[in-house]
């Protein structure tokens, strides 16, 4: 029992990081199109921006803080100054796409470790977030607990814009049709941009708290992006709410053959993929609103 | 108000519109009319930018709009009502509304959604129903309605009676006459020609991608033998 509730947590966690990752790549693979294999380097992106605040000012608040805003800055710039061009002049198929956002999930490896060196890096967890607490009949490390909180609270920002407001509906109606959308005046590149920094921000603040868990390494971001991939094909492509419940079933597929069936760990989530992919391709969690 | 000139536009590869030349003066209603496949909706999408134009010019108000992104179009004060409606399933009622009002900001026309469900009684007690779950009457309503909040300084509608009952036909056209006599220039293409005959002033007809005839209403009414040629009434 307390091995089942110590996995359900650490199946959370997991989750919760990977909806993170989720959540950029379902909006922009929804609004744009784009199947964006770079997301993984915003996340070690923001890790390694994490690490160097961290190291430099000893804070990881300022950390937590400033990690965000490189990928931030970067996704609004890859999409408006690299992928929009191409798109626009008709060099945009997924294949294209692919090939191109793969090699920059590579090239931000190499940099990284040319700038960094192919050691692991580690930050301290923040005194705050140390230690353990008595939880349930178990002990339960408190920073594991902070990054289930920081999930939650982003999945809940993120709903309520997406559902209850303006930009939401705005972002909605992109997915449902792009060009529509433009001819009632909306600059939808500028949207895409907005939206497209915004996800990799979110895989950056993954990347930074992720940080004094894992360690820190050039290829952080190609393993997570895999994982990633499957909670968005599961979840859906281009769907929110989707994704996050598909991040709570791959986080606790993983978790869960971790602890009970560690021979089947490795492929665990893939079957899971297949099945889905046999099942219901259109993903488990397509907006029943929507047959209507 | 707008003048197109010259228009050339290819869906694919195919040559759809062929030099198209047309006028829509101010407070005025203009049908485009013509067969399926006469290049009528093309035109319309050139306009707005929605497909290239590969030659000629397009002039709204003093400007030349013909190579600019269909979001600027849409700010220049054209507001397009597609074949299909363009309504989002995803979207409620209110929020269509609430996007077109947040779009014209900046604009003359000041209108709100309460505007809207003026004209559109049946809309306002569906204002949270998302688009996916309207009929296809509320959903050309809404359409036209969202439009209008753009604050257009030309309406440009495809085909707004497009399997519609004609008791909901009806409604429309006498809303579509209340816009025309407020005094929104409007560009209709249209399939009903009993439609365009009552909102219309003039009209041109297109085949194959040109023009085959412009005049008023009236005069392509009484010229039996090109509506038979070309419209096949």
């Amino acid at each position: 029992m307390q091995v089942f509730l110590t996995q359900v947590l650490n199946g959370l966690q997991l989750s919760m990081l990977v909806y993170l990752l989720a959540a950029g790549l379902t909006l922009i693979f929804g609004l744009m199109n784009i199947l964006n294999l770079a997301h993984g380097a915003f996340f070690t992106l923001g890790a390694y921006c994490g690490v160097a605040v961290a190291s430099a000012t000893g804070s990881f608040w300022l950390a937590l803080l400033l990690g965000p805003l490189l990928p931030l800055v970067l996704g609004a710039v890859l999409q408006s100054m690299l992928l929009q061009p191409l798109a626009e002049r008709g060099r945009s198929t997924h294949l294209d796409l692919a090939l191109l956002t793969f090699g920059l999930l590579f090239a931000t490896a190499g940099a990284v470790e040319w700038l960094f060196g192919s050691a692991f890096l580690a930050v301290p967890t923040p005194p705050a977030l140390a230690g353990h607490v008595s939880l349930l009949g178990i002990s339960y490390p408190v920073y594991r607990l902070f990054i289930i909180g920081v999930g939650l609270s982003v999945a809940a920002g993120l709903t309520f814009v997406f559902d209850r407001t303006l930009l939401g509906a705005t972002l909605r109606a992109g997915v449902d049709d792009r060009a529509m959308v433009t001819a009632l005046g909306v600059n939808i590149n500028a949207l895409f941009a907005a939206v497209f920094g915004l996800g990799a921000a979110l895989a950056g603040l993954a990347g930074v708290i992720a940080a004094p868990l894992t360690s820190v390494y050039s290829q952080m971001g190609i393993t997570i992006v895999v994982e990633t991939f499957v909670v968005v094909v599961v979840g859906g492509l281009g769907n929110l709410r989707g994704s996050f419940y598909a991040s709570l079933i791959v986080g606790m597929t993983n978790a869960m053959s971790q602890a009970y069936l560690p021979e089947v760990e490795m492929f665990a989530i893939y079957a899971l993929l297949i099945g889905v992919m046999i099942v219901r391709p259109q993903g488990m969690f397509r907006n029943v609103e929507r047959v209507a | 108000m707008l003048e197109v000139e010259d228009l050339h536009a290819y869906y694919g590869d195919s040559h759809v519109v062929q030099g198209v030349s047309l006028t829509v003066g101010s407070r005025e209603c203009v049908a485009l009319l013509g067969r399926n496949g006469a290049g009528k909706s093309t035109t319309l999408k050139a306009i707005v930018g929605l497909v290239p134009s590969r030659k000629g010019k397009v002039v709204f108000g003093d400007r030349r709009i013909e190579r600019l992104p269909t979001y600027r179009v849409a700010r220049t004060g054209i507001a397009y009502v597609p074949e299909d409606r363009g309504i989002f399933p995803s979207v409620t009622v209110d929020e269509h509304l609430g996007i077109a009002v947040k779009a014209s900001r900046g604009r003359r026309s000041r209108k709100t959604a309460d505007y809207v469900y003026g004209l559109f009684p049946r809309l306002a007690e569906r204002r949270s129903s998302l688009g996916g779950q309207l009929s296809g009457g509320e959903q050309q309503m809404l359409a036209i309605g969202r439009a209008l909040l753009c604050g257009p300084d030309l309406l440009i509608l495809d085909e707004p009676s497009e399997g519609l009952a004609p008791v909901i036909v009806d409604h429309l056209a006498d809303v579509l006459e209340l816009i025309r006599d407020e005094g929104t220039p409007i560009l209709l293409v249209e399939q009903n020609y009993q439609l365009a005959l009552r909102l219309a002033q003039r009209a041109y007809v297109l085949s194959q991608g040109c023009v085959q005839f412009a005049g008023t209403m009236s005069a392509l009414d009484s010229d039996e033998a090109m509506r038979r040629t070309y419209l096949s009434i």
